[in-house]
């Protein structure tokens, strides 16, 4: 899950991607308006937590130019204006949630989780496929009961493919989504945390579309 | 409710409306009585002269009877009106005239006798030898009154109380006689019960009553009092039902404006009192209450404004300090992480500190509790230390700071002008560009210290001028994050400048800088 931090106070946008990452989403960040509108216009992001006050492009002003372009990508605004008529124009200019300083920050990560689960068409943050379930909110795996133990890496994979199960996720998609403009990976990366996934949940559970990507098809078992 | 304005000026209303009905009726009514009475006593006044002139000419019959006949063929038994009246003979005695068209005919009454000195006749003697029949009320007054067996009656004594004559005869017990006639007065009058009697001073000392009873008039002036009682009330009551009509139409703009203000609070202080259709004196009233409440709204919505921007301002660094920790605290770290984490959390209080310690001077300089010291002060000199301090963020930005320092002396509050200067320079230095100039002078003009401080940055857009010194305006909303400024770095300085009588100004020129303008009195006008 690749997501998108704009925010001016250094000390904020680094606790607030530290998080992320710790959650395994792949987190960017942008310090100013222009940074931020260049990054959330030149990458697909699951989500963008945007905050208002922004040197350089006012937050509101990065929203009106992404649902200009017709952009879903969620974005949750994180101000200190409080009253009701900023959350109300921050909501109506397109934004999908609107979160208050200060804030805990595990309220900002489940609402994040909502906002990519609801964006996904998911409503249930657990997902059942086969003898498989995950747990969105606690990022566990069980398969029969029993839990199976997943680096981030590996859970923020199969989250991903099994939030748009039955569709194609290509190889760039999981690029772009798995890692950040930080991390330094390899390509061959991705086919390894593939493998261990199916060690772990079974080895139908991944399907390979050869030189397009992959894609977990859950479709006989969508009696969740 | 009864200590309400409506009921108590209904009361006074309904108070004063009583005083005037009732001593209109009163006055009417007293008015009414004495001209009746008045009229009855001239009837019976006419009358009671009518005996006093067979009084008066008993004697003078005496005299004249045995040597002539009498001047008058008519039998004495018909003795009105008197035979004797002759007119060479008389002279008004008595201003009042004779009674009303149905008494006695007008006529003359005889001179006082001047009786000769020691001869007093001897009138009760004389009336009851002589002629009884003359004693007799006139007939057109008894023929008037007889009705009813009311009789009018007479009787005639002598001032000591002796009867001479009275008609009817038990008259002379039952009536007792009037003594104020004689003592004070020629004649009097005096109702006894339903009886109204006259008294009249007779020849000779001698006291002449006539009375009838007024039964009639009294049943009359009952009927009067009754009917004026009645009206009075029907006239009261419809008053008090006007005046309560009148009352409440005045009280009723007041109510509802009572109304109306008591269902303001700060929640819809731009509720207004409604001033169409009322009273000039209430819309006055209105006008200012209207105009008070423009005063509330005003600085409640300043006073929200702040408080907004304050919360707004502290939110931030809050976030930060609950972020680091929250963060630090979710699962063991290396020692480095929780100093990083610490570190933050530092900087961010001590953004906090500041903002609230610039908010207490401002809320001090509101209530004039800056309590500023009055000492000597070079401003030149303040201004010197101040460079200094700044020279690492001068260098840091690429800036270059000059003084140009003349004489400026004022008296004040060194700590507090050295914040003014420590605030306008570390702007001038902040908001300028890489290699610009930063220019301090201080001078004297008259009785003024003046310093300005005059950068080469990028200006202030107009439009932003006129609030600048604000609290909380940020030129660029953003921009002051990166340097730690709060929005309140100005409104300070003019709380200061201002505490110390002076004033503060500002220029700029987009792209060309801007200059501030401090003037301070050379003695502290406070």
């Amino acid at each position: 899950m690749r997501v998108l931090v704009v925010e001016d106070e250094p000390d904020l946008l680094s606790a607030l991607v530290q998080t992320l990452q710790e959650e395994g989403y792949a987190a960017d960040q942008a310090a100013d308006g222009h940074e931020g509108l260049f990054k959330a216009e030149s990458s697909d992001y699951e989500a963008i937590i945007l905050d208002l006050m922004l040197p350089g492009i006012d937050g509101l002003e990065i929203l009106r130019r992404l649902r200009q372009q017709r952009r879903k990508t969620p974005v949750l605004i994180l101000t200190a204006r409080d009253s009701v008529n900023d959350r109300v124009t921050g909501l109506d200019t397109g934004a999908d949630d609107y979160l208050i300083k200060p804030f805990a920050l595990s309220e900002l990560l489940a609402r994040l989780r909502a906002l990519i689960r609801r964006n996904a068409g998911q409503v249930d943050p657990l997902i059942q496929i086969s003898d498989v379930v995950i747990n969105t909110t606690t990022h566990t795996v069980c398969r029969n009961g029993t839990e199976v133990p997943l680096t981030a890496r590996e859970y923020a994979l199969l989250e991903l493919l099994t939030l748009y199960r039955g569709k194609l996720i290509t190889r760039s998609m999981i690029y772009e989504q798995l890692f950040g403009d930080d991390d330094d990976t390899l390509s061959n990366v991705v086919e390894v945390h593939v493998s261990h996934l199916r060690k772990k949940l079974g080895k139908d559970f991944i399907q390979t579309r050869r030189g397009q990507g992959y894609q977990v098809d859950g479709s006989e078992t969508d009696d969740v | 409710m009864f200590r309400s304005l409506q009921w108590r000026l209904q009361g006074w209303y309904a108070l004063i409306l009583l005083v005037v009905v009732t001593s209109f009726g009163a006055v009417f009514f007293t008015a009414a009585r004495k001209a009746r009475f008045d009229e009855i006593d001239a009837e019976l006044l006419s009358a009671a002269r009518v005996l006093e002139g067979v009084l008066r000419t008993v004697p003078q019959q005496r005299r004249l009877l045995p040597p002539g006949p009498p001047p008058d063929d008519r039998p004495p038994g018909e003795a009105s009106p008197p035979p004797f009246a002759r007119p060479n003979e008389f002279e008004p005695r008595n201003a009042q005239p004779p009674g009303g068209p149905d008494g006695p005919p007008p006529r003359r009454l005889p001179p006082r006798p001047n009786d000769p000195p020691g001869r007093r006749p001897l009138l009760d003697r004389q009336t009851r030898i002589l002629a009884p029949d003359i004693f007799s009320l006139p007939n057109s007054f008894r023929d008037r009154y007889q009705e009813d067996g009311d009789e009018p009656y007479f009787v005639v004594r002598t001032s000591a109380g002796e009867l001479i004559r009275a008609n009817p005869r038990d008259a002379a017990t039952s009536v007792p006689i009037d003594h104020t006639v004689g003592r004070w007065y020629e004649s009097h009058s005096r109702n006894r019960g339903d009886l109204r009697e006259v008294s009249l001073l007779g020849p000779s000392d001698t006291n002449i009553l006539v009375g009838r009873s007024i039964r009639h008039e009294l049943d009359g002036l009952h009927r009067l009092a009754w009917q004026l009682a009645l009206t009075g009330l029907g006239v009261f009551s419809a008053g008090l039902l006007g005046g309560w009509w009148l009352s409440s139409r005045a009280v009723r703009p007041v109510v509802v404006m009572s109304q109306t203000i008591s269902e303001i609070n700060a929640s819809n202080l731009s509720r207004r009192l409604n001033l169409a259709g009322v009273d000039t004196e209430l819309s006055q009233l209105g006008l200012l209450v209207n105009q008070m409440l423009d005063r509330l709204e005003n600085s409640f919505d300043q006073q929200a404004r702040f408080t907004a921007d304050a919360s707004h301002e502290l939110r931030t660094p809050l976030a930060i300090i609950l972020s680091q920790v929250e963060l630090a605290l979710a699962r063991t770290r290396e020692p480095q992480a929780y100093r990083d984490a610490l570190e933050a959390c530092g900087r961010a209080a001590g953004r906090m500190k500041s903002l609230v310690e610039n908010l207490l001077t401002l809320a001090r300089a509101d209530s004039d509790k800056l309590e500023l010291r009055k000492d000597p002060v070079d401003l030149a000199k303040i201004a010197s230390e101040n460079i200094l301090m700044l020279e690492p963020l001068a260098k840091e930005r690429d800036v270059n700071v000059r003084i140009d320092a003349g004489p400026a002396r004022v008296v004040g509050d060194a700590g507090r002008l050295s914040q003014v200067i420590m605030n306008l320079l570390s702007n001038a230095i902040q908001y300028n560009k890489p290699g610009g100039q930063v220019l301090i002078t201080t001078a004297t003009d008259q009785d003024q210290a003046i310093l300005t401080v005059s950068d080469t940055g990028a200006g202030i857009p107009e439009a932003d001028l006129p609030r600048l010194f604000s609290r909380f305006h940020r030129v660029d909303s953003a921009r002051s994050r990166t340097t730690g400024g709060s929005g309140l770095g100005l409104a300070i300085c003019r709380s200061i400048v201002e505490g110390h009588g002076g004033t503060i100004s500002v220029t700029s020129s987009l792209d060309q800088g801007t200059e501030f303008v401090v003037r301070l009195p050379m003695v502290a006008s406070v």
